[in-house]
């Protein structure tokens, strides 16, 4: 009849308040475990969605520094337009650690004579060769990185040709790849030469259409034959569909070429109406600084926050590190602040938890103080006693916490139906979440998150999990085993001479 | 030999501002094979002395030996656990405990030799105590006052301890019944050579044991 034994005689021949102990921990554990669910769902969405999603990182504006920049200024007088980071600066930072490869490019938007656009079919017939458009109907874009990254990372593929060798980027050979959808629009093949042309304007002053003043053509031989492979995600996102489509146009005219052919027109346009424009020399020489978009390839996510603080001290002021995982805080709102809520409800829960089982299992003690007082008077060791007790609430709190380890995560996959994928089918209309995307895809082009409320409710999910389960039983069992701390001390103050004699 | 012995001891209780005295200066002797009975009238201390003597509460000055050794030595919790058996006015068994279980809670604790078969051995010390095996099985809340009373005996029993100490076992029992218990105590002082201390405010009980100490304003002594 040793410890061990009296508490489960205990549990067993008193069930009414064994039962009321489990009731109460029962209900108290749905409430942890329910929380704790949620959350772990909302942290394995961003686990899996972020992990797809590889590391992209740019440099760019720091829009929220700048708002608070203007606000403390609001004349704008003293406030200089931040200097983007310079070449320079962004090689040095390609050779950290974490950087796996990286791209830096430039864009022009130019016209042609003789070159026919892709033009969607879903769109309708926008684009006419008589109209504006044809001034600048194909982007160039500029890379610095001759194996071209989008083709490295397996978001283009190389149909035909090659990509560029590195002399020619460094020299600014003129040598292009074009897209598959251009190619067969226009018949052409690698090897075939191409014209486009810059077209400088001259717009009369009462407004309509310009006048052409001078074409500075582009003759470039096509090296390779590219074709974007759209991602799945891409595809199942309908609710953008119109932008989706604008997209897959512009980047069918998207020509690719070494940085340096990019940079010469730019100069070019520069030069025309800096010629005629009235400000100071260090304005003009300021308007001809390149603008590169960087981008660079971690090696993992999770290097994602070293990375930050190894680079943002060397940036510019008002520049800051973006990752195409940053809006996955936007789209995975409804997500995170359940996620929050949930967080607070399981600090409460164990709170509440801690006072009410505290409470209750006092109050039993206090009945059984004659109980304890024979162990005591018998010379059991008042650590024995204590175990006794110790080991009937956590054997009752044990068979609690592990139904209500079941019955919280349906409880949590009930809610989560409601809280979170409601919400997030909700907020699916939400336009702010198209301009997110906007922004996105014209920082990262191909490698933009295009996460949509659809991924993140298909990828959020209330499992079993082992570390679910595993923390749950830690939570749940940790709370109650703090609930018997306060017990505990009344058992060694407990006088057996006062309660017996 | 003395098996117990208080030396010089003095208790008192703090009345706001007052003490009131239970033992001043108190020195007596116990032996082994002796049936004593300490005689008080209620509210003279017969239970303050057995909390000390029990080691349940401890003298303000002065000090208790067992076998020449002070308790304190020995430490409170082994002295309860291995040297005496305490039988408490109102029983305070463990209800929701048969009255097997409750003596055999007692030997689970204590650390005296005890046969193997602990079971078999708190079956017949009930039965010899008065209590058939039945009964043994029963719930202790669902047995008698005077039943309850044997169960409380012969878990001080159990343990196979040199001293068994009681308050007022006889207090509510009928006078047959009182008989049965002053003759259970006889028999285990003179057959079993225990040191048997059983506090009573009861004359007829004081008549029936070997020795009478009398309780009386601070002091305890073998004369009126
Ligand atoms: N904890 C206590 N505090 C103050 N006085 C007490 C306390 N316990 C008992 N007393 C008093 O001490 C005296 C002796 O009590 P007790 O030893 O119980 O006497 P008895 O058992 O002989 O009736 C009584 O007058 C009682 O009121
Ligand atoms: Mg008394």
């Amino acid at each position: 009849m040793n410890y061990l034994k009296r508490a489960l005689l205990s549990i067993s021949r008193k069930k009414t308040k064994s039962l009321l102990l489990f009731a109460i921990i029962f209900i108290l554990g749905n409430v942890m475990a329910g929380a704790i669910a949620i959350r772990q769902g909302a942290d394995n969405v961003e686990q899996n969605i972020k992990s797809q999603l590889g590391a992209v990182v740019t440099i760019d504006i720091d829009q929220k520094e700048i708002e608070k920049a203007m606000m403390e200024d609001p004349t704008g007088m003293s406030f200089d337009w931040p200097e983007p980071p310079n070449f320079e600066l962004l090689q040095s930072i390609s050779t950290s650690a974490y950087v796996k490869s990286y791209d830096f490019t430039t864009q022009s938007q130019v016209g042609s004579e003789n070159l026919k656009a892709w033009v969607d079919p879903e769109m309708g017939q926008y684009i006419s060769e008589d109209s504006m458009d044809k001034y600048w109907m194909y982007t160039i874009k500029g890379t610095q990185y001759a194996p071209v990254l989008s083709i490295e990372e397996g978001k283009s593929r190389l149909l035909d040709g090659r990509t560029f060798k590195p002399e020619e980027i460094e020299k600014g050979s003129s040598v292009v790849l074009i897209s598959k959808l251009l190619a067969d629009v226009n018949d052409l093949k690698v090897g075939d030469n191409m014209v486009v042309s810059t077209y400088i304007l001259d717009w009369p002053e009462s407004g309509g259409t310009p006048t052409e003043t001078e074409r500075r053509d582009l003759p470039l031989e096509i090296i390779g034959i590219y074709e974007p492979i759209e991602s799945s995600q891409d595809q199942n996102s309908s609710g953008n569909k119109m932008y989706y489509s604008d997209d897959k146009q512009s980047k069918a005219n998207t020509l690719i070429v070494p940085n340096l052919i990019v940079i010469n027109e730019q100069r070019a346009q520069n030069e025309q109406w800096l010629k005629d424009a009235e400000i100071p020399e260090e304005e003009k020489e300021r308007a001809n600084q390149v603008y590169y978009q960087s981008l660079y390839i971690l090696k993992s996510p999770d290097d994602i926050k070293a990375f930050k603080e190894e680079t943002m001290p060397l940036l510019p002021d008002f520049y800051t590190i973006i990752t195409n995982s940053d809006s996955y805080s936007i789209i995975a709102a409804p997500v995170e602040q359940t996620s929050k809520l949930a967080t607070y409800v399981l600090y409460v829960a164990i709170g509440a938890s801690i006072l009410i089982i505290s409470l209750v299992v006092l109050l039993f003690l206090r009945d059984r103080k004659h109980e304890l007082g024979i162990y005591m008077s018998l010379g059991e060791h008042r650590s024995k006693v204590i175990s006794q007790i110790v080991i009937e609430v956590m054997l009752v709190a044990l068979l609690a916490i592990s139904l209500s380890l079941i019955t919280g995560n349906f409880l949590a996959q009930g809610l989560s139906n409601t809280m979170v994928r409601d919400q997030l089918m909700a907020e699916n209309q939400d336009p702010y979440q198209d301009s997110t995307i906007y922004e996105e895809q014209w920082r990262f082009n191909e490698f933009a998150a295009n996460i949509s409320s659809q991924d993140i409710s298909d990828n959020y999910q209330i499992a079993f999990s082992p570390a679910y389960i595993s923390l749950f039983f830690l939570i749940g069992l940790g709370t109650v085993l703090v609930s018997t701390v306060v017990p505990m001390l009344y058992i060694v103050r407990l006088n057996p001479k006062k309660v017996l004699m | 030999m003395a098996i117990l012995e208080t030396k010089n001891i003095t208790y008192y209780y703090q009345d706001g501002d007052a003490r009131r005295y239970i033992l001043q200066d108190t020195s007596v002797t116990f032996k082994k094979g002796v049936f004593y009975t300490i005689l008080g009238q209620s509210g003279s201390g017969k239970t303050t002395f057995l909390s000390l003597i029990s080691a349940l509460d401890s003298p303000i000055e002065g000090s208790i030996l067992y076998q020449g050794q002070d308790i304190k030595e020995i430490g409170y919790d082994e002295y309860r656990r291995n040297k005496v058996g305490i039988i408490f006015q109102s029983y305070n068994l463990i209800p929701y405990l048969t009255a097997l279980e409750n003596v055999m809670v007692a030997m689970s604790i204590t650390e005296n030799p005890l046969p193997d078969n602990p079971k078999e051995v708190a079956y017949n010390l009930l039965d010899y105590i008065g209590l058939a095996k039945t009964k043994a099985d029963r719930p202790v809340t669902k047995l008698s006052g005077g039943e309850q009373q044997r169960v409380a005996i012969a878990r001080a029993l159990a343990t196979n301890v040199d001293i068994i100490l009681a308050d007022e076992p006889t207090g509510n029992v009928d006078e047959a019944m009182e008989l049965e218990i002053v003759n259970i105590f006889k028999k285990l002082a003179h057959e079993h050579n225990k040191c048997v201390i059983v506090v009573t405010h009861s004359k007829e009980v004081a008549d029936r044991s070997d020795e009478t100490l009398y309780l009386y304003k601070g002091s305890l002594k073998s004369h009126e």
